[in-house]
């Protein structure tokens, strides 16, 4: 865990802020990253590596909030003529057609686009296992998995192979990863940013953000892709709401929830003790730490599977009796979709404004709530490896159990890193903020940050 | 959004293949059962357009 002075570990508004200034090459910093790449391409992070494209736009002086910023992002994302795989055999030759709404912003304010990132098949595990694609690695041991789906943009910001990344967070997605790789994601409140043009999972609940190093990077990534989008009808306005300027906002007063049930059942010790030390932080920095009860949260969980599954099915539904080459596992995880009924369906759709209703009512008088999020560091890849049996899908299973009500719910929810475990693999956390809360749960991850270093960390041999 | 031109129509439907089914129920039944305990029962004010309402309504503490 040495520091290191390369401009590719440096926040992303110092990196952007050097290279209008002169002080950083952005051409150079592309080198740097490309290189990078090549020397750690066991970590299967990439699906394509664009350095000579983003160089040749390196020399074109790029302006704007993010010019120079090399970025990334999980490969569902069309940009018009690339190919968008979607981590699937099925996708893996077909160029896109038009560019979707977030990369568009993201190249208005100048970020370098470095290419695309692994991900699970159709976003559809939570493991970064992907039999197309091979496994994506964790950067602080190889062995273990990066958790999914937005494996890519986990295994790439914790290497240093990029300053940020896009990822899509269904049921966990960007925060899996963010926890089992040591960085720092949001899972945006729904609508918050558009997803025109991007591959759809389930349209209820499919939603995108930034990953990165910290909690200020996130900000900065997250600004410019706020806001309504006459390409996508469910992206809503933001008015007001400031994400850079918000992470050095005081944060004593706020009120923060630690939930009595659900959240802390099966805790691994390390888990438990980087909750408790948390906590302790955000206490001496003026947070009123208190307990919470929510409503059933186990519901909730269940209410977003016959989401996801329906949705997810319906989406694949004229495919899955063709021999189009799913990975047989991903193939019977659409398939269970195919299981719920139209009632089955409804039900779970329909309780989610009075499941948000009671939500809210627990919550009154609190900011954010504080939670795990996933109750154990980093499993191996053969330990998940569905191949390996019943202990195998338990384990699956269990790795996103605290992940799904925040998605069901619609409210935002920020992992950020909080320690290591016992065997040197990272622990992270996540603030889940009442509806575009964002502006407070970066507040405080920012303010944690600033008295931690667990986010500065850097994997061994990177 | 996903692009699926190059990829012959198939039927509609089908069958869950043999084998599958028991498995499909299996996991079926059980999340059925937890939305069934978890979930508080519909009334009026709970359709789905309400959700965004409460969401657009829910940022201050």
């Amino acid at each position: 865990m040495s520091g290191s002075v390369s401009p590719r570990w440096l926040p992303v508004r110092v990196v952007a802020r050097g290279i209008a200034e002169g002080s950083v090459r952005a051409a150079a910093l592309v080198e740097e990253f490309t290189d990078a790449e090549h020397r750690l391409r066991h970590l299967n992070a990439f699906v394509r590596h664009d350095g000579e494209e983003a160089g040749a736009a390196a020399e074109r002086a790029p302006e704007g909030p993010l010019g120079g910023v090399a970025l990334a992002h999980k490969d569902m994302f069309h940009r018009d003529g690339r190919v968008t795989t979607c981590g699937s055999r099925l996708f893996a030759g077909v160029a896109a057609e038009g560019t979707a709404t977030v990369l568009q912003r993201l190249d208005a304010a100048g970020a370098l686009d470095l290419g695309t990132l692994h991900m699970a098949e159709f976003a559809h595990n939570s493991t970064g296992h992907n039999a197309f694609l091979g496994p994506a690695r964790n950067p602080w041991n190889p062995a273990h998995i990066t958790g999914g789906s937005s494996s890519g943009p986990g295994a790439a910001v914790a290497a240093g192979l990029v300053h940020g990344a896009l990822g899509s967070d269904t049921g966990g997605s960007i925060r899996l990863p963010a926890h089992f790789c040591g960085v720092t994601g949001l899972k945006p409140t729904s609508g918050l940013v558009s997803r025109a043009g991007a591959m759809p999972l389930s349209f209820s609940l499919d939603t995108i953000s930034p990953m990165a190093r910290s909690a200020e990077d996130v900000a900065a990534l997250l600004a410019p892709l706020v806001g309504t989008d006459p390409r996508d009808p469910t992206a809503e306005p933001a008015p007001g709401a400031h994400y850079v300027a918000a992470c050095g906002a005081p944060v004593a007063g706020l009120r923060v929830g630690l939930p009595t049930a659900f959240y802390t059942d099966g805790l691994s010790p390390d888990v438990a003790e980087a909750l408790e030390a948390c906590a302790r932080v955000l206490e001496r920095l003026g947070v009123e730490i208190r307990p919470v009860e929510l409503p059933d949260q186990d519901g909730l969980s269940a209410a977003q599977l016959v989401l996801v599954a329906s949705e997810a099915a319906s989406q694949h539904r004229e495919r899955l009796f063709t021999d189009a080459p799913y990975d047989p596992q991903i193939r019977n995880r659409l398939l269970n979709g195919l299981g719920y009924s139209a009632q089955d369906y409804l039900q779970a759709l329909r309780g989610r404004g009075a499941a948000l209703a009671a939500h809210l009512a627990a919550l009154d008088g609190f900011d954010a709530v504080l939670t795990p999020v996933a109750p154990f560091d980093a499993p191996t890849l053969a330990e998940t490896d569905i191949g390996g049996g019943p202990d195998a899908e338990a384990l699956i299973q269990s790795i996103s159990r605290f992940m799904r009500p925040a998605n069901y719910l619609g409210v935002p929810a920020l992992a950020f890193p909080a320690g290591f475990s016992r065997r040197s693999l990272p622990v992270g956390l996540q603030l889940v903020g009442r509806p575009f809360g964002e502006p407070t749960l970066l507040a405080l991850a920012a303010a944690y940050q600033r008295q931690t270093g667990h986010h500065r960390q850097i994997p061994p041999g990177v | 959004m996903d692009d699926d031109r190059e990829v012959p129509p198939g039927p509609q439907a089908g069958p869950i293949p043999h084998g599958r089914a028991r498995a499909v129920e299996a996991v079926v039944s059980a999340t059925r059962a937890r939305l069934a305990a978890g979930l508080l029962r519909p009334a009026f004010g709970s359709e789905p357009a309400d959700f965004l309402a409460v969401l657009r309504q829910g940022e201050k503490r």
